[in-house]
């Protein structure tokens, strides 16, 4: 009974994500991927900051004594941010999402393989394979208009955020 | 009809690239995670992420602003991080609950996918409505079955 409230909170959690996303790239389509992505990472950023420290308190943590590269993470997020901004009025929400996904999941199994080996072998190249057919199927798929060219008659001006 | 096709191929192409440049961005946040706490490992990335973003934006936009602003777009799609927040939130519970980091994973994935393909079928948050064709969803369920094979084992 309890699990049920969980996993419709974590179902409920993807929607959201879903959202999330759509929006920025919508919001994309006006001020570029780029600044899209700054909005969201100020937005995320002043949401989080409101609420983070009153709700978990600051951690016990030596904030000097964390190696520098990780916070090269927030670097990469700003990228993949614009990259996704990029790519889901061109292809489609469902289309961006689901391969993004294949990506995300593929490449982390390889991470998993170099830190610690353990991996199940056979799942994971069934996995695989049945991701670049997944690819292939979709490269030969007919796409209608770019969402970016109905976003470009919509608007007089070509504005990059002015 | 080839060129959209070759468009395809490249936005597909940058999409699964860009799926793993998450990978990395998770696994990097993972680390900075176990130091501080999940909510405050998303906090320090989204600071960070801010200049990161701004940077990437005045680079690639050429444009003099201050601030990547359009009036002509919707209010509502400014505050779209807003909800990012929110996820933290809830990832954060669920993943601390009875079904574990597993089962979060695979439903956040299994409701995202299902949201991002009705918000193409409905045309919602001003996104263009879009045809599902059988071949669409083959690649789903090649892709989905893929990824859930490799997180469940």
């Amino acid at each position: 009974m309890n699990s049920l409230v969980f996993i419709s909170l974590a179902l409920f959690n993807g929607f959201l994500i879903a959202g999330v996303r759509v929006t920025n790239a919508k919001l994309g389509m006006y001020v570029s991927a780029a600044g899209a992505s700054f909005w969201n990472h100020l937005t995320g950023f002043l949401a989080l900051a409101l609420t983070v420290p009153w709700l978990l308190g600051v951690p016990d943590a030596d904030f000097n004594g964390i190696p520098f590269y990780l916070y090269l993470g927030g670097l990469l997020g700003a990228v993949y941010i614009a990259v996704n901004n990029t790519v889901i009025p061109s292809i489609g929400a469902g289309r961006s999402t689901v391969i993004v996904i294949a990506g995300q999941i593929m490449f982390g199994a390889l991470l998993d393989f170099a830190g610690t080996g353990m991996t199940a072998v056979l799942p994971s190249f069934l996995g695989i394979t049945l991701v670049v057919l997944g690819m292939w199927v979709g490269y030969r798929a007919k796409l209608g208009i770019p969402a970016v060219a109905i976003a470009q008659q919509e608007r007089p001006d070509s504005a990059n955020g002015k | 009809m080839e060129g959209i096709s070759i468009k395809n191929t490249y936005y597909s192409t940058t999409a699964l690239a860009s799926g793993a440049l998450l990978a990395l961005a998770i696994f990097l946040n993972g680390r900075l995670a176990v130091r501080l706490s999940p909510a405050w490992s998303s906090l320090v990335v989204h600071f960070v992420g801010i200049f990161g973003s701004w940077f990437l934006w005045r680079i690639l936009s050429r444009s003099g602003g201050l601030l990547p602003y359009s009036s002509y777009v919707p209010r509502w799609a400014y505050l779209g991080g807003l909800g990012g927040a929110v996820i933290v939130f809830f990832a954060n519970t669920t993943v601390n609950s009875v079904i574990g980091l597993v089962g979060s994973l695979s439903l956040m994935i299994l409701g995202f996918a299902v949201f991002a393909i009705l918000i193409d079928i409905n045309g919602w948050l001003g996104m263009p409505k879009r045809h599902i064709s059988p071949g669409d969803l083959l690649q789903v369920l090649c892709l989905m079955s893929g990824s859930f094979l490799i997180i469940l084992y």
